[in-house]
């Protein structure tokens, strides 16, 4: 089996390798991940350097007199769209770092790490479709519990605990 | 490693530089000027202005007057020369300019182009100097003329990179 590993002595470390092999988790308790928040900052993230790149082009082509106005609606846009960028940061993907779906179920999960403490804090939220009211839990994840001392991923285990998460918040509707 | 993951990280990469190059060009907005900041290459600005100063050019004044330094670049020389204007003509609609560097024995000419006799300050002049900063240019004089820094630079970069290393 091929381990994702990890440095043990490093929070930030070990939340990238769980972020890293959650998706893979969730892919087989049968869940389907969906791409939109990120594509949608990648989409607005790769306008921007259009945007950049225009500029560049224009200083290569045009004297700077006559590309003026070019460039202050390039410099505009792309101002807008970094700005859209980072606003969509931080009030609608927040700590996101999964969004996926299993038959009507749409689960959420959020996490945020302290650097010196080993845990992991997962928001996880569970909507049903055509429902606006879904069931958030915050839960605890403890590194110790998914890594060994070697620093590898245990994906078994993280996925048998995401699923006792889910039965619980199931329950708990 | 999937191919989101690789596009946000060369994303952020790419965020580095547009940013600072947006600034640059968001500045030359502001200034109205093609190259709002310029680094003094000769002496010829002695006792003024030194090698490796950093000068701040604004161009939204309408006329240039006897006694400002302002920077000009000549048709098909790239670089923008620093000189003070010693007289100036103007009328409603253009203005003219001879400029001279305060350390030049003679005026500037003979660094305008072939049968050029005047500066046109709407055309020709980059902008006005209006605030400096002695010496901090003097890395990109070093960087250009000498070679041993610069790949002493490189060097220096790469290593600082190969021992930072992730987080």
């Amino acid at each position: 089996m091929n381990f994702k590993t990890a440095n043990i002595h490093s929070t930030q470390d070990m939340r990238n390798a769980v972020d890293e092999r959650l998706p893979l988790v969730l892919s087989t308790l049968g869940y389907q991940e969906s791409f939109i928040l990120v594509d949608t900052k990648l989409a607005l993230g790769y306008l921007s350097v259009l945007a950049a790149g225009g500029a560049f082009l224009l200083e290569k082509k045009l004297k700077f007199e006559e590309g003026l106005p070019y460039l202050k609606l390039l410099l505009l846009a792309y101002f807008i769209l970094t700005s859209l960028s980072w606003l969509y940061q931080k009030f609608v993907i927040k700590n996101t770092i999964y969004t996926g779906k299993k038959g009507k179920n749409v689960v959420t999960i959020g996490g945020e790490v302290d650097k010196y403490t080993p845990e992991y804090k997962l928001t996880i939220t569970v909507k049903s479709e055509g429902r606006d009211a879904g069931s958030t839990q915050e839960v605890v994840l403890p590194f110790t519990s998914v890594f060994d001392k070697y620093g590898n991923l245990h994906e078994g285990e993280l996925a048998a605990w995401i699923k006792d998460q889910l039965e619980l918040n199931e329950k708990n509707k | 490693m999937n191919l989101r993951q690789q596009l946000q990280q060369l994303l952020t990469l790419l965020y580095v530089g547009t940013s600072a190059y947006m600034f640059w060009k968001g500045l030359s907005v502001v200034t109205n000027s093609s190259s709002p900041i310029v680094v003094v290459l000769s002496g010829s600005m002695e006792p003024a202005f030194h090698r490796g100063d950093v000068l701040l050019l604004w161009n939204r004044n309408e006329r240039s007057r006897v006694g400002d330094v302002v920077v000009y670049e000549v048709n098909q020389k790239a670089i923008p020369i620093v000189h003070r204007v010693l007289r100036e003509h103007h009328n409603d609609k253009k203005q003219l300019l001879l400029t001279k560097g305060d350390n030049n024995p003679v005026d500037d000419l003979g660094l305008y182009a072939r049968g050029q006799n005047y500066l046109n300050k709407d055309k020709d002049i980059v902008g006005t100097v209006y605030g400096y900063f002695p010496f901090v240019g003097y890395v990109t004089i070093l960087i250009t003329e000498n070679q041993y820094f610069k790949y002493g630079l490189l060097g220096l970069i790469a290593l600082s990179s190969l021992i930072s290393g992730e987080e």
